[in-house]
């Protein structure tokens, strides 16, 4: 834990810096806390900010960002085929989310948390808003595998470097059946065929899994993203 | 929606544990009392990572010693450092020192192949640490480090023996007191002394006891620890040093030696890195996706303007930009085109934006519309114009090789007139104000040369209309680290600019600012600037400004020309009677590979004619490192202290800090004495820094951030 430690006093500096600079403009959500110890930080940064920062009239626009729907029961009652259940281990997200777009099998669904995570007929494709976001992923042939039950893929993934540079990661992947499993989708538990992608890269190995129904569709699914993020785990109600 | 808490919490976790991660990177990298990669007093031929920013402050002997060294290239870094020695000039008196140090690093280890160095160490300054080296380092193992060299100049003073390049020409023999003969002003290059007078072996070794600890030996030729008049600083009873760096955190190094079998020494270095951004792409909250048109619709000529009228729909585009950060200027929509200006008050990359501002055009404008011309605006002045094919965007978003192709399909040019742009009223209130605490550092010459001033600022902004805004800033000190009561300085032979910067505001409120600014412009990629009243504490009067930027191009040509008075110290309405016309003309060049460069020529503050030449390091993640150098025809003599004017700058991006989108960025700039002589006008907000946002390298440098 140094190494947290050691960077978030030196976060604590920067801040402090930057708050004389005139950053203004405290970071959102110090209360609700659930990590102890990084809450307390980012209040201290906060109090050192809003101190720093002094008063301000707003001089830059913004306006609230809101999901078509909503998360209430009716809604989702109402349509239930618009929403997803979505967990983040690594964040400790586990919540509802919605299809906001819908071009034609290419689904971005956005958290009620806010990040957004895009998926081409179930494959995730690209993610934002996560931090150390997924800026895209291809898999030529990777439906057509899971469907036959088995097969190799090779896939590119690209990421954004600390120099807002895309850098790129390719990986080759293989597909194996792993049976028939009950699934727990939330509301409900059905029984789902599923298959495993192991993918290897030169720094990175994963493994994904799919569940796919009788109709070659993925119904639920746990595909990597990024380092950080690590898995995101995603089914239909 | 904002995100939950706990996300950003875990992200800022996480965040901070990679951040660690990388910083280990530079762990076996540890800096000299002299603030440089190497020993303890000692260099070594080891360079810190690619982008690595260190600032150490040491001190032993009576002296201390603030210094920065940027890693400028994987091999190449270069240090600035202040120097002070205790009662140096015998009666009482400290010394203050300004140096500059190179060193160029030839091959990286092999197996066999130890790494090669050469340095200069106070090329620059007044010459007291002035020497030269060239030094071989070899790592061991994986915690051994052994370092060999042959040092010149103050590091050849300790067992030095004949130059061994005197068997190549004589002249290397003997070391001519170049700073002695130069009036004793320093800053200019010793040439005719490097590596040249007696030479003498300089070494150590360090091994890495643990990951934070290492403990280092070195045998000193260094043996020039005296005063003005030749006393010693301190005893020296051994060539050898002992000491021991301990890193408690990332990027955080202390260090303690027992030099020369005498003295304690202490430093301390911070490091960070340019490279090393804790927030990989941020914490920016995700934009809107593109709405691709249903095959039916896409095949529509006309824009059904019953089922969607025009204010409708400029309302709702509006909305939608607004959850972005950006303020709609102005809009033009017919069946097949739409143009969009607009203000981005959020992205440091304005990239971003134009993605962000595009994904919101797909899925407001009517289907009809094919081509969308997106005009990015700071100031009320559009930057440039850039156009993508709706299908384009349609394709590309989140496919592998979508962020080159994107902007190889954009095509980008100098912004059109207004035309049928209808304008769109500015939701923002005409008056924005802020009230703040500041921290103020004045470089000047006299007994005290940097003076730290703290006090509350209060500002204030009108919007008059496009590009027309009157701006005050007022400030109150409070508290000052200044001992002595400054005293006006006069001189005879140049005419006083900005030594009297102490004077300036000591006890009442001073209104630092307070000035009516006009941006327009003269054509595409001709923008001109108007700015009249107090532009600054110490000169108010009326600054012109004219950019030509052609927005494909790396290079843009600027001029400015300023009648401006000399403001009393009261820092109210007042004035002195010193007016002048100062006017420069500037290039500015993109170098490539991160490297700016900019060219001033003109006449100064004090009436003198000269240039400045500037060249920063740009990355593209915002971070800016830089050094620049005025010459003028003010006699060295004349100048005083250094002379002539140089300084290195620094901006630091915020965005990349607390990982939230902002355009505000911690920028400061450490002259290295402010004198009279290539001073300029600081004027705020010039042309080049509103407009290159918008240009073609800027846009390319952060293009990563358009789909993001």
């Amino acid at each position: 834990m140094s190494a947290l430690n050691g960077r978030r006093l030196a976060f604590l500096a920067l801040l402090a810096l930057a708050a004389c600079g005139g950053a203004g403009g405290a970071p959102e959500g110090t209360a609700a806390a659930t990590g102890a110890a990084e809450a307390r930080a980012l209040g201290i940064i906060g109090g050192v900010q809003r101190a720093l920062g002094g008063l301000r009239s707003d001089d830059a626009v913004s306006a609230p960002r809101t999901i078509p729907g909503g998360f209430t029961p009716e809604a989702v009652a109402a349509e239930p085929g618009a929403y997803r259940l979505v967990q983040v281990n690594a964040l400790g997200l586990n919540e509802a989310a919605r299809v906001i777009q819908d071009n034609g099998g290419d689904e971005t669904l956005a958290l009620q948390s806010g990040p957004t995570a895009a998926y081409e007929s179930g494959i995730l494709t690209a993610t934002r808003g996560f931090g150390d976001d997924l800026m895209a992923f291809d898999a030529p042939g990777l439906l057509q595998a899971l469907r036959a039950g088995g097969g190799q893929v090779a896939r590119r993934m690209e990421l954004l470097d600390s120099q807002d540079q895309i850098s790129i990661a390719t990986f080759a992947c293989t597909v194996t059946a792993a049976g028939q499993e009950d699934v727990n989708l939330g509301i409900r538990t059905v029984s789902l065929r599923r298959l495993d992608e192991n993918c290897r890269g030169e720094r990175v190995i994963f493994d994904n899994i799919y569940w796919l129904d009788g109709e070659g569709r993925i119904v639920a699914s746990r595909q990597y993203v990024s380092p950080t993020v690590a898995y995101l785990r995603s089914n239909r109600l | 929606m904002a995100p939950r808490p706990h996300l950003l919490l875990a992200a800022s976790a996480a965040a901070l544990l990679a951040g660690g991660a990388l910083a280990q990177q530079d762990r076996g990298v540890s800096y000299t009392f002299y603030g440089t990669p190497g020993l303890l007093e000692m260099p070594s031929a080891v360079s810190a990572s690619e982008g690595a920013l260190a600032g150490t402050v040491a001190g032993f002997g009576g002296q201390l010693r603030t210094s920065f060294t940027f890693q400028v290239t994987p091999r190449f870094s270069a240090t600035f450092r202040y120097g002070n020695i205790r009662d140096y000039q015998g009666n009482g008196e400290a010394f203050y020192d300004r140096s500059f140090d190179l060193r160029y690093r030839f091959n990286d280890e092999g197996d066999w192949m130890p790494s090669v160095a050469l340095g200069l160490q106070d090329f620059l300054g007044t010459g007291i640490y002035s020497g030269e080296y060239v030094v071989a380092t070899k790592t061991l193992g994986d915690s051994v480090r052994v370092t060999a060299g042959l040092g010149w100049g103050r590091l050849g003073s300790y067992g030095g023996f004949d130059n061994p390049l005197g068997l190549l020409d004589p002249s290397f023999d003997t070391r001519p007191d170049v700073f002695d003969e130069g009036g004793d002003t320093g800053g200019l290059p010793g040439v005719e002394a490097w590596f040249r007078g007696d030479a003498a072996l300089f070494g150590g070794v360090e091994w890495a006891a643990t990951d934070r600890l290492t403990v280092k030996v070195e045998y000193s030729s260094d043996d020039a620890y005296a005063t003005l008049d030749g006393t010693p600083l301190f005893d020296r009873a051994s060539p050898l040093n002992f000491g021991a760096v301990w890193r408690p955190l990332p990027g955080i190094q202390l260090q303690g030696a027992w030099m020369y079998g005498t003295t304690l020494a202490f430093g301390a270095t911070v490091q960070v890195n340019a490279n090393d951004r804790p927030f990989w792409s941020g914490l920016d909250a995700p934009p809107q996706p593109v709405a691709i048109r249903p095959e039916a619709l896409r095949a529509a000529l006309t824009w059904d303007r019953a089922a969607l009228p025009e204010a409708s729909l400029r309302d709702r585009l509006a909305r939608a930009l607004r959850a972005e950060g950006v303020v709609l200027d102005a809009l033009e929509v017919t069946d097949r085109a739409a143009r969009v200006r607009y203000t981005n008050t959020r992205f440091r990359s304005e990239a971003q934006a134009l993605g962000r501002v595009a994904r919101i055009l797909t899925r407001e404008l009517p289907p009809s519309v094919e081509t969308l011309t997106l005009e990015p605006a700071q100031r009320g002045v559009p930057l440039s114009a850039v156009s993508f094919a709706r299908s384009d965007l349609e394709r590309l978003e989140n496919e592998p090789g979508g962020t080159a192709a994107i902007l190889q399909a954009a095509r980008i040019e100098g912004a059109a007139p207004d035309g049928a742009l209808v304008p769109v009223p500015d939701p923002r209130p005409r008056l924005s104000w802020g009230v703040r605490p500041y921290v103020a550092l004045t470089t000047f010459d006299g007994d005290q040369p940097v003076k730290l001033s703290l006090g509350l600022q209060a500002d204030a902004s009108y919007r008059l209309a496009d590009g027309l805004v009157l701006s005050g800033v007022v400030r109150q000190e409070l508290l000052d680290t200044t001992r002595v009561e400054p005293e006006e300085i006069t001189d005879p032979d140049v005419p006083v600019v900005r030594r009297n910067a102490a004077l300036y505001g000591q006890d009442g409120p001073s209104i630092t600012r307070l000035q009516l600014a006009w941006y327009g412009r003269t054509g595409r990629e001709v923008f001109t600037r108007v700015t009249a009243g107090y532009l600054e504490t110490q000169y108010a009067g009326l600054s012109t400004e004219v950019l030509w930027a052609p927005p494909r191009s790396r290079w843009a040509l600027g001029a400015e020309l300023s009648y401006v008075r000399q403001r009393d110290w009261e820092n109210l309405l007042g004035f002195r009677d010193y007016e002048v016309l100062t006017g420069l003309a500037s290039l500015y060049w993109d170098l490539g590979n991160g490297f700016q460069t900019q060219v001033d020529a003109g006449r100064y503050l004090a009436g003198d004619w000269g240039a400045t030449l500037a060249v920063d390091r740009r990355f593209e993640n915002g971070w800016r490192v830089g050094a620049y150098a005025t010459l003028t025809d003010i006699p060295f003599e004349q100048f005083g202290e250094g002379s002539f004017d140089k300084g290195i700058r620094l901006s630091v991006p915020v965005d990349a800090i607390l990982g939230r989108p902002t355009r505000r960025a911690l920028t400061t700039t450490l002259s290295s004495l402010n004198r009279d002589g290539g001073a300029r006008l600081e004027v705020e907000g010039r042309l080049y820094d509103v407009v290159r946002g918008g240009l073609y390298p800027d846009l390319e440098d952060s293009w990563g951030r358009f789909w993001r």
